[in-house]
């Protein structure tokens, strides 16, 4: 992954770590393009604190704001969680390899022992 | 959602898992490449993969035959945006050794004033609501 790819990806998890935040995100992933005050009907939250949930997801690239004329409203952007999800699946690949080298060293060495 | 985890047994007492992971020798067979790996606390080292990745380290925790960690980051890059904890506990078991190994995603420096204020949350539900809300963000 690129250095850029990789940061990004630990600001999609921080932005994550917030159970409303994640409700916020999920509703505008299922329902959007919604503004803030539809969120706020919908979650039981206040409009304020919509706006700094949704000002943090921004931040991290998960949403984006749109808008037409007095309206704002906000989509969701997958890009940010495709680089946290592939952070994951390529350290996990990268463990997987360590580990089954390191299985295989044990095997080697118990084998080895075994002849002594 | 942000941490990887990945167990093996190995066929062998928890003194020669130990050894496994900590003898210069034997880390060259499976870690990486090139390994300059101290286990001790503060100590400074090196990994570098079959790729080429380059990898500068820095030993965490170390309980001798349970658990090593280190925090490292690929070189050239900021170690306050994209550094990560590795951390590998052993525990015994009747085949051999268990071995436990996660990987974190540090947050970033600016991130950690606001992560300390979130609430607790289980790990293995955030990776499966995130995987539910990507699917959900593809779709839309």
């Amino acid at each position: 992954m690129t250095r850029d790819a990789e940061a990004r990806a630990g600001v999609v998890f921080d932005a994550l770590a917030d159970a409303t935040r994640r409700a916020v995100l999920r509703d505008v992933a299922e329902r959007g393009p919604l503004t803030a005050t539809e969120l706020a009907a919908d979650l039981p939250v206040t409009r304020q604190a919509i706006a700094k949930h949704l000002a943090v997801l921004r931040d991290a690239g998960l949403v984006d704001r749109e808008r037409s004329g007095r309206e704002t409203r906000f989509r969701a952007t997958p890009g940010p969680m495709a680089d946290a999800s592939r952070w994951l699946d390529a350290t996990g690949s990268a463990w997987d390899d360590r580990l089954s080298r390191l299985a295989a060293r044990a095997r080697d060495t118990e084998a080895a022992s075994g002849r002594e | 959602m942000d941490t990887v985890e990945r167990t093996v047994t190995l066929p062998t007492d928890v003194t020669g898992a130990w050894e496994l992971l900590t003898d210069p020798h034997e880390l060259a067979a499976w870690l990486g490449d090139d390994v300059v790996l101290h286990p001790v606390p503060g100590a400074t080292g090196r990994v570098l993969e079959r790729d080429g990745t380059d990898r500068s380290l820095v030993i965490e925790e170390v309980d001798e035959g349970r658990l090593l960690s280190w925090r490292w980051w690929v070189d050239g890059e900021d170690p306050d945006r994209s550094a990560s904890r590795v951390a590998i506990t052993l525990s015994p078991t009747p085949d051999g050794t268990l071995v436990r190994v996660t990987e974190q995603l540090l947050p970033t420096a600016d991130a950690t004033a606001s992560a300390a204020a979130s609430e607790a949350w289980s790990h293995r539900l955030l990776h499966l609501e995130s995987l539910l809300l990507l699917a959900a963000a593809v779709r839309g």
